[in-house]
């Protein structure tokens, strides 16, 4: 599949502070991309490196496998961090500098405030629009052009339920019109639901990333309880039996190596003399695997 | 250089201080122009009618028009710190500018406004020039 996007030890500092270091990951096409990781963990210092805002101090990235340059840029819609747009003009003024800018038709102008669900707002100043409006409408000039590829940094960022839903349908609907995502983002309910695939991002750090599908499914947790917990975990941790053991709240989580299930789990307690009070297989949900990578 | 001067256009015509300025630039000069032009006052090798004939009124009408460049200032600095404080420059450069675009940008947007002062003050000159031209003639 075709390289849509390709990241190689990219590294950036603000003088003395490191914001991200050594991330390295690809982006292929038509992929769902999710950028996750806790509020300064370098997520938009990387999109805006990538999109030629920051300079980095080390690494290198290739967009459509060539060096970034202003055509391939053309070929990108993004919106990193906040709306920026100007509040004394109208959404149709704002989305006509974006569209001079991008020498797209004056005619997306109405297909994109269509697909945002602002068209009936065209004429109302950016500035006097909810929070929500601002957002979709951030989406309705990213679509200006007809991008193969959108950058989106926290496209849900203070939107209540319903505003959430909206701007994930609207993402939801460009993936299905094959279209290249990638999105930053801390709300993993979203990444989840919205992602194919997902990057972590731990103090500019990547520590993980892969399938969402892969991430979840390969770490099924048991928990289990019993009386001696402490001992169940150093004796769990001497077998090779988990691959991960931890105390999570009044239980023991336990992460199984690959081939092994809950049985065999229960037989290791039995023969080692442990009394169970309590056995449940969980599949590890985005968040438990997100906290314990960034722990 | 016609995208970077439309796209100067729609962000400058739209912004209503702009307007208000411009506005108040262009009838505190004729103002000025009209009121003096009615004063009758002459000492022996002066006279403000003098100020209204060629070619004295080709200095006379710049250096008036100059009092009321504090307008066009206020404009420029308005319309660049609201780039930065709207943070538009940042998403114009996201959107697909060179950052020596959006100084050209602003470049051409200053050329144009000292382009408009300057038909301004001719018009203005051949206008009360002619007049007072004329006038005298008569």
């Amino acid at each position: 599949m075709e390289k849509v996007l390709q990241i190689n030890n990219l590294s950036k500092n603000y003088g003395n502070i490191r914001a991200i270091e050594d991330v390295s990951f690809e982006v292929k096409k038509g992929e769902v991309y999710g950028l996750l990781g806790p509020n300064g963990s370098g997520k938009t210092t990387t999109l805006a490196v990538i999109m030629g805002i920051l300079n980095a101090n080390g690494g290198s990235y290739e967009w459509f496998e060539q060096p970034f340059s202003k055509l391939s840029r053309r070929r990108i819609g993004a919106l990193i961090e906040t709306p920026n747009f100007y509040p004394y003009l109208t959404l149709w003024e704002n989305l006509k500098i974006v569209a001079k800018i991008k020498d797209a038709d004056e005619k997306d102008i109405n297909n994109a405030l269509g697909i945002a669900n602002l068209l009936k707002r065209k004429h109302t100043n950016f500035g006097h629009l909810s929070l929500g409006m601002k957002q979709r409408m951030s989406l309705a000039s990213v679509l200006i052009g007809n991008p193969e590829v959108l950058v989106l940094d926290e496209p849900t960022n203070g939107l209540d339920p319903e505003g959430f839903a909206e701007v994930r349908n609207i993402i939801l609907s460009q993936a299905d019109a094959g279209k290249t995502i990638i999105i930053a983002s801390h709300i993993l309910d979203e990444v989840e639901k919205v992602c194919s695939h997902v990057a972590i991002l731990k103090s500019g750090d990547l520590i993980a990333n892969g399938r969402v599908g892969e991430l979840l499914s390969a770490e099924e947790t048991v928990y289990i309880q019993t009386q001696k917990p402490e001992d169940l975990i150093k004796s769990l941790k001497e077998s090779d039996l988990a691959k991960e053991v931890y105390s999570s709240d009044d239980d023991v989580a336990v992460v199984l190596n690959t081939d092994l299930n809950s049985g065999d789990l229960n037989k290791f307690c039995f023969e080692k003399g442990f009394t169970l009070t309590k056995i449940q297989v969980r599949k590890q949900s985005l968040e438990d695997q997100f906290l314990q990578l960034v722990k | 250089m016609k995208k970077l001067f439309n796209l100067e256009k729609i962000k400058a015509l739209s912004y209503p201080p702009f307007k208000t300025l411009m506005i108040i630039h262009f009838l505190l000069f004729f103002l000025v122009i009209l009121v003096v032009s009615r004063i009758h006052f002459s000492i022996p090798g002066f006279s403000v009618k003098g100020l209204y004939q060629f070619p004295n009124i080709w200095e006379f009408f710049p250096w008036v028009a100059s009092w009321f460049n504090i307008f066009l200032t206020i404009v420029l600095i308005t319309l660049v710190g609201n780039e930065f404080s709207f943070k538009t420059f940042r998403q114009n450069v996201i959107d697909g500018l060179d950052r020596n675009d959006l100084i050209k940008g602003k470049l051409i947007l200053i050329f144009t406004i000292a382009v408009y002062t300057f038909i301004m003050v001719l018009i203005a000159v051949l206008i009360f020039g002619l007049i007072f031209g004329i006038s005298l003639l008569f």
